[in-house]
């Protein structure tokens, strides 16, 4: 397990390294200077070098990726042209609503994802089954921001049972902080549990299907046993993986969800840093997006290794060829 | 779908006559037929059907200027109903109208980025999987790479460096759906490139790339056209978000998504400009979705009940 982790640790950093160099190639191509847009189009000559060398935007940009990544490695991510502010300290600052966001739509859809999905495994054929499976058909082909429109119309304006917009801190006040996050929340989520709810229903059909199975039953257990203890546990193997590719979803949904909802989040934060080209903040949050992608997998692949014992004899590539 | 499938199929077939053409053609006949018995794949398939023709008659069926404002009292978020049968947005624009010329640029978007990413990535993931090596490293790590980035973060980030134009759109979600078929086709490669008809194919001399169309492609072709239009549901997703957010095809041309979000604005008092153009992206998301998931049931040679 340990030098699996290492492996697996170590094969991270290319890839944080690739997404870094892309994302600093790609915002560079960007058309619109960021220190014009700052200081509006009348300004002009020494006043925007001046600027632009303060920032270092007047050297080559190979070398100012490199001289941005031994700055990141030391967890200085610049600051924001826009602001003035350091990149560091706002991710920070935005990052706990993003991860709120994220968790409770990931919450949401695992309640309401896996226990449909056994019902749907043992009902197979059933109108139970039909009725959940068109559900969930709905929920994967339905805009997360269509209904995140509806909902409020629903339960915010109609019914005034949740507040439209805004953010409050969960540490201020918890009752309003998970109010203003529910309908994000639920929003940002359906599509995920609509997805882990038709992955759990295949994979538990395909292990129902298996000999253990009949033993098990055959054996006297009755059918909710042997479902909750054999079952589930095996069929789970595969909906980890989905989960956590899933995750990227989530957090790619985040940026809409939060625009919406005017969430003051990290997605939010990306969102107005590319429309104003405020390279630092671009660069910052993307990396640090992918890092919680790459952290969430790696966490994937742990649990993986705890609930599959034949992943840490076989390694990576058994892990693979499973998902 | 299926009957355009076949026709390569039969045609490499004939030119060079290397498996006999009557297996392959029962084989593309059963799955035909599996097609057709599925429920799924057929209200997928009209779905489908329906969206490609309002896609290219849209503008003929409008019963109005999708860009003409009627701002006399009255007209302006009129419900729906009446002269407008579903009601007009904040400029007395006519919704329906603006719907039915928003299905183009939304059915390309998703079918052409989706043929670009499945093209590209079903030759990238032969060169990958059948050439292995250090191609397949450089190349699987630069997919990682892409994977990694949260899919509509980078689409967005592509919308702002090539500008808001359909063609734009097309590519920036093609290259985001890029790994998933890079991935499907090297995976599936792998499989078979070490079993005795390929290493016969390889023996009797026939080159790599016939031998990679010939003998390996038929065999993914299967979960290829799933994956495709299970892509293509969630392209147009993408290409509606992308809208939302202002980044996608530019007004005044009526897009699903920027609609929704105009109408966001003002649906305390008037709702419908908010709800019908979502309505309209689900049913069309929803139509490649059947399709994908009764395909699949079809093309499945291990699903049988």
């Amino acid at each position: 397990m340990g030098k699996y982790l290492t492996v697996k640790l170590l094969s991270a950093i290319p890839v944080l390294l690739g997404v870094s160099f892309l994302t600093f190639a790609l915002i560079r191509l960007i058309p619109g200077d960021p220190v014009q847009i700052m200081l509006g189009p009348e300004i002009e000559g020494t006043r925007v070098d001046e600027i632009r060398r303060l920032y270092g935007l007047d050297r080559p940009w190979p070398v100012q990726y490199v001289e941005w990544l031994v700055n990141a490695f030391q967890g200085n991510l610049g600051t924001s042209i826009r602001s003035g502010l350091s990149v560091t300290d706002s991710i920070i600052e935005k990052i706990p609503i993003t991860l709120e966001l994220t968790l409770l739509s990931l919450a949401f859809g695992l309640i309401i994802g896996l226990p449909l999905a056994v019902l749907a495994a043992q009902k197979r054929g059933k109108f139970v089954d039909g009725l959940v499976t068109s559900i969930a058909l709905l929920g994967i082909s339905m805009p997360g921001f269509w209904l995140a429109t509806l909902m409020v119309l629903l339960f915010s304006l109609t019914l005034r049972w949740f507040p439209t917009i805004g953010y409050v801190g969960f540490f201020e006040s918890p009752w309003d902080n998970l109010s203003h996050l529910l309908l994000p929340a639920v929003s940002l989520g359906l599509a995920f549990g609509a997805t882990i709810m038709r992955f759990t229903r295949s994979s538990l059909l395909e292990v129902y299907g298996q000999d253990y199975m009949r033993t098990a039953r055959a054996k006297g257990l009755s059918r909710q046993k042997v479902t909750y203890m054999h079952g589930l546990k095996n069929a789970l193997i595969p909906v980890i993986t989905v989960t956590g590719i899933q995750v990227g979803r989530l957090l790619g949904g985040a940026v809409i969800v939060e625009q919406i909802f005017t969430l003051p989040g990290l997605g939010r934060y990306t969102y107005d840093a590319i429309s104003t080209r405020d390279y630092p903040v671009i660069q910052g949050t993307v990396l640090v997006f992918t890092l919680v992608f790459i952290l969430v997998n790696l966490l994937v692949d742990i649990i993986y290794g705890l609930v599959d014992p034949r992943i840490k004899v076989a390694g990576d590539s058994a892990g693979k060829q499973k998902a | 779908m299926s009957s355009q499938t076949i026709q390569p199929e039969a045609e490499t077939g004939q030119n060079i006559a290397v498996l006999p053409l009557k297996a392959s053609q029962s084989y593309w006949q059963g799955i035909v037929k599996r097609t057709f018995r599925s429920l799924q794949a057929i209200i997928g398939g009209i779905i489908v059907l329906l969206f490609a023709f309002v896609a290219i008659f849209g503008p003929t069926l409008a019963p109005k200027s999708p860009t003409a404002m009627n701002m006399k009292s009255g007209q302006r978020l009129a419900p729906p109903g009446g002269d407008f049968l579903l009601g007009t947005d904040d400029f007395g624009r006519d919704i329906l109208s603006r719907i039915l010329y928003g299905a183009g640029a939304s059915f390309q978007v998703g079918v052409f980025s989706v043929g670009i990413a499945l093209i590209v990535g079903t030759i990238l993931g032969l060169l990958a999987g059948y050439q292995g090596g250090k191609l397949d490293g450089t190349l699987m790590s630069l997919m990682d790479i892409l994977f990694a980035f949260p899919a509509v973060l980078l689409a967005i980030a592509i919308m702002s460096v090539l500008g808001p134009t359909l063609n734009n759109v097309i590519l920036a979600i093609g290259i985001v759906n890029l790994p998933v078929f890079v991935r499907l086709t090297r995976g599936a490669v792998l499989s078979v490139k070490n079993l005795l008809y390929i290493e016969a194919a390889r023996a009797l001399g026939v080159p790599a790339w016939l031998i990679a169309i010939r003998h390996i492609l038929p065999n993914i072709l299967a979960p290829l056209i799933v994956q495709a239009s299970l892509t293509i549901a969630a392209a147009i997703l993408t290409e509606a978000s992308l809208s939302y957010l202002g980044l996608g095809n530019p007004p005044p041309a009526p897009s699903w998504g920027n609609m929704l979000a105009t109408g966001y604005g003002f649906m305390e008092t008037s709702p419908w400009p908010a709800i019908f153009p979502g309505l309209a992206i689900m049913l069309a998301v929803l139509g490649f979705n059947l399709l994908g998931d009764g395909l699949r049931d079809a093309l499945d040679p291990t699903i049988k009940d």
